[in-house]
C-alpha cells in the first residue's frame, strides 16, 4: 500500500511539473509577444524594450522559468496587470468560494445520482427505470449555462424562492451563503449527477447478477438488506472512482457557472483574466485550477486503491 | 450492406442519427429554411413573443430567433466537423505510432496524453483560444484549434489501446514473418481494425466540440457577436431573460437536442461494434 501511494505521489509531482511548464510556455503562444500585444498600439519599440527588461522578458527562457517557478513556490504570483493587486491574495480569498461551490455540487450530485441509480436498478426495465434513464441522458446533454438560465427563470424569477445572483461569504452568514449557492451548485453538478446515476445503475445491475446475491436471497436476507449490505457496498467501488474524476471536472465547469451567477470564485477570476488579457492572473489561475484538479484525481486514485485492493497490484 | 441492415435494427442509434440528420439539413439549407436573415435587425419588433410570424420570437435587436437558431446549426457543424476531424487525424497518428512502435516513442506519446488530461478541458480550451486570438486570425480559427488540442488526446488514447490489441493478433505476426513493411502492416492490418473505436470516439468528440464551442462563445472567447452561435445567443439573451425567456430557451434547446442525438448515436454505435453485446 505504501509503495502504491508513493508511486502515485511521485507521478503527481511529475505531472505538476509538466503543468507548470505548459502554463509558463503558453504565454509565449501569443502572436507577437505580450508586451507588443498590451502596449504595441501606444508605445514605441524603445519604451517596450524597457518594459521587457523590467519584466525580465529579455532573459533566456529557462532562466525566466526557474525564476518564475521559484517565486510561485513561495506563493508569489506577481501582480495583476489590471487591478495591480497581489495575485496570491486574490487567489487565497477566491479559492475557498470555489471549493464551497464544488463541494455543494458534489454532494448534490452524489446524493441525487446514487439514490436514483439504486432505485432504477431495483426495478430494471420498468417505468421508473425508463424515467431515470431519460433523466440521465438529458442531464448529460444539457449545457451548464442553459440549465443555469432555466433554473434562474423558474426558482428566482417565477417562484422567487432563491437568489439569482451574487454570493454571501460563508463566514458572514453560513445559511444565507449556502442558500446563495444552491442554484449554481445544482447547475454545476447536474452532469456529474447524471454520470453517477448511470454508473450506479449499471454497477448495481452487474453486482446483482452475482452468485453471492442469490445466496444471500436464498438464505433469507430481506430484499432491503440484499440491496444495502450486499449489493450497494460492492457497486459503490466503481462509482467512487467516477466521483473522484467528476469532482475534478467540477473545477472546469465552475468557470462558466461562477461567471453566470457572479460568484467570486477562482473560475470567474480565470474567465475575467481571459477577457481582459490579464496574463499573469490567467497563468496563476490556470496553474492553481489544474493543480487542484490533478491533486483531486490523485487522491481519488489512492482512495480507489484503499477500497479495492486489486487495483494496487497493477 | 448487411452491416447497414444490422445497424437498422438498432432503434436508438437510428433515432440519434435521425436527429443529427435534421440538424444537418438545417445547416446545409439554412438560407432556404430560415424565414429571415439571421443578422437582420428589422425582422420584427424587439423582444416579440413567439407567434405565427416569429415562431421562436425575436431578440433584443428585433432579430428572428428561429432564423438565428437555424443558422447556428451551420456554425455548430462547421466547428464540430473541423475540430473533430483534425483531432481524429492528429490523435490517431500519435496513437498508432505510439502503440505500434512502443518504446521511448510510446512513452513520449503517453506522457503528452497525460499532460493534456491534467487540465480541465474547458479551462485548457479557453486558455488556448484566448492565447491564439488576435493578430488578424479569423475568429473561428482559435476555437477550432483549441477544441482540436483538447480532443486529440482522447483519440490518441483510444487508438493506442486498439493498436496494441491488434498488434498482438497472430495475423500481424504472420504479416511480419512474410516480410511486410511496417508501413504496409499499419495501412493494411492496423488501420482497418481500429476503425470501430475511432468512429465511436468521433461521435463523442463531435458532440463535445459543439458543447464546448457554445460554452466558449457563451463566455465571449468563441464566435464574437453578431454571429448566430448558439452559445453567444444565450449570453445576449441572459441579460433580459425575465422579459424574453424564449430568446434564451430555444438556442439552449437546440444545443441540448443535438448533443442528445450524438450521445444516443454514440451509445448505439458502441453497442453495435461491441461483439459481446450482439
Amino acid at each position: 500500500m505504501t509503495r502504491y501511494i508513493i508511486q502515485k505521489l511521485f507521478s503527481l509531482v511529475l505531472v505538476l511539473l509538466g503543468i507548470s511548464i505548459v502554463v509558463f510556455t503558453m504565454i509565449r503562444l501569443v502572436p507577437g509577444d505580450v508586451v507588443d500585444f498590451l502596449y504595441g498600439l501606444y508605445m514605441g519599440s524603445e519604451r517596450m524594450n524597457e518594459i521587457r527588461a523590467l519584466w525580465g522578458l529579455d532573459r533566456p527562457l529557462v532562466v525566466q522559468y526557474l525564476d518564475w517557478m521559484g517565486r510561485v513556490l513561495q506563493l508569489d504570483f506577481g501582480r495583476s496587470l489590471v487591478s495591480g493587486r497581489a495575485i496570491s491574495e486574490e487567489i487565497l480569498t477566491r479559492l475557498p468560494v470555489t471549493l464551497h461551490l464544488s463541494f455543494m455540487a458534489a454532494v448534490w450530485s452524489v446524493v441525487f445520482g446514487i439514490t436514483l441509480g439504486v432505485i432504477a436498478s431495483r426495478f430494471p426495465n420498468g417505468k421508473i427505470d425508463g424515467m431515470v434513464t431519460t433523466i440521465g441522458m438529458l442531464g448529460l446533454a444539457t449545457p451548464h449555462f442553459w440549465l443555469a438560465t432555466l433554473l434562474v427563470l423558474v426558482f428566482a424569477v417565477y417562484l422567487g424562492i432563491l437568489p439569482s445572483i451574487g454570493y454571501i461569504p460563508l463566514l458572514e452568514d453560513p445559511i444565507e451563503s449556502t442558500r446563495s449557492l444552491v442554484l449554481p451548485a445544482v447547475a454545476l453538478g447536474t452532469t456529474m449527477a447524471a454520470a453517477v446515476m448511470r454508473m450506479t445503475r449499471s454497477a448495481m445491475l452487474e453486482v446483482l447478477s452475482h452468485d453471492y446475491i442469490r445466496t444471500a436471497r436464498a438464505k433469507g436476507v430481506a430484499e432491503r438488506g440484499v440491496f444495502s449490505r450486499h449489493a450497494l457496498k460492492n457497486a459503490l467501488i466503481p462509482v467512487l472512482t467516477l466521483i473522484g474524476t467528476e469532482t475534478g471536472k467540477l473545477l472546469g465547469g465552475s468557470l462558466i457557472i461562477e461567471q453566470i451567477f457572479a460568484v467570486p470564485g477562482i473560475g470567474q477570476h480565470a474567465v475575467e483574466a481571459v477577457l481582459s488579457r490579464d496574463y499573469p492572473v490567467l497563468q496563476a489561475t490556470m496553474l492553481v485550477i489544474a493543480s487542484s484538479y490533478v491533486i483531486i484525481n490523485t487522491l481519488a486514485d489512492i482512495g480507489y486503491g484503499v477500497v479495492d485492493p486489486r487495483v494496487r497490484y497493477d | 450492406m448487411r452491416a447497414l441492415r444490422r445497424f437498422g435494427r438498432h432503434r436508438p442509434a437510428i433515432v440519434g442519427a435521425a436527429v443529427i440528420g435534421v440538424y444537418l439539413i438545417a445547416a446545409l439549407l439554412a438560407n432556404v429554411l430560415a424565414p429571415y436573415d439571421p443578422l437582420d435587425m428589422s425582422a420584427g419588433p424587439r423582444l416579440a413573443t413567439p407567434d405565427a410570424v416569429h415562431w421562436f420570437g425575436t431578440d433584443e435587436f428585433g432579430r428572428d430567433v428561429l432564423s438565428r437558431v437555424i443558422y447556428g446549426a451551420r456554425i455548430a457543424f462547421t466547428g464540430g466537423v473541423l475540430s473533430a476531424s483534425a483531432a481524429a487525424i492528429l490523435g490517431s497518428t500519435f496513437g498508432v505510432v505510439g502503440g505500434y512502435f512502443g518504446g521511448l516513442l510510446d512513452r513520449a506519446v503517453t506522457m503528452l496524453i497525460d499532460l493534456i488530461f491534467a487540465f480541465p478541458t474547458l479551462l485548457l480550451a479557453i486558455a488556448v483560444a484566448a492565447f491564439l486570438t488576435g493578430g488578424g486570425v479569423p475568429p473561428a480559427v482559435p476555437v477550432i484549434i483549441a477544441l482540436c488540442v483538447v480532443q486529440s488526446p482522447h483519440f490518441a488514447r483510444v487508438v493506442r489501446a486498439a493498436t496494441l490489441a491488434v498488434k498482438a493478433q497472430p495475423y500481424v505476426e504472420a504479416a511480419q514473418v512474410l516480410g511486410a513493411s511496417r508501413r504496409r502492416i499499419i495501412r493494411i492490418h492496423i488501420v482497418p481494425n481500429i476503425l470501430a473505436p475511432l468512429i465511436v470516439q468521433f461521435s463523442l468528440s463531435f458532440s463535445y466540440a459543439i458543447l464546448a464551442e457554445s460554452s466558449l462563445s457563451f463566455l465571449g472567447v468563441g464566435h464574437p457577436p453578431p454571429a448566430p452561435s448558439w452559445g453567444a445567443m444565450l449570453t445576449g439573451a441572459y441579460g433580459y431573460v425575465e422579459r424574453a425567456p424564449w430568446a434564451a430557451f430555444f438556442p439552449g434547446m437546440a444545443i441540448t437536442l443535438l448533443i442528445l442525438g450524438f450521445n444516443i448515436l454514440g451509445d448505439g454505435l458502441r453497442d453495435f461494434f461491441d461483439p459481446t453485446r450482439r
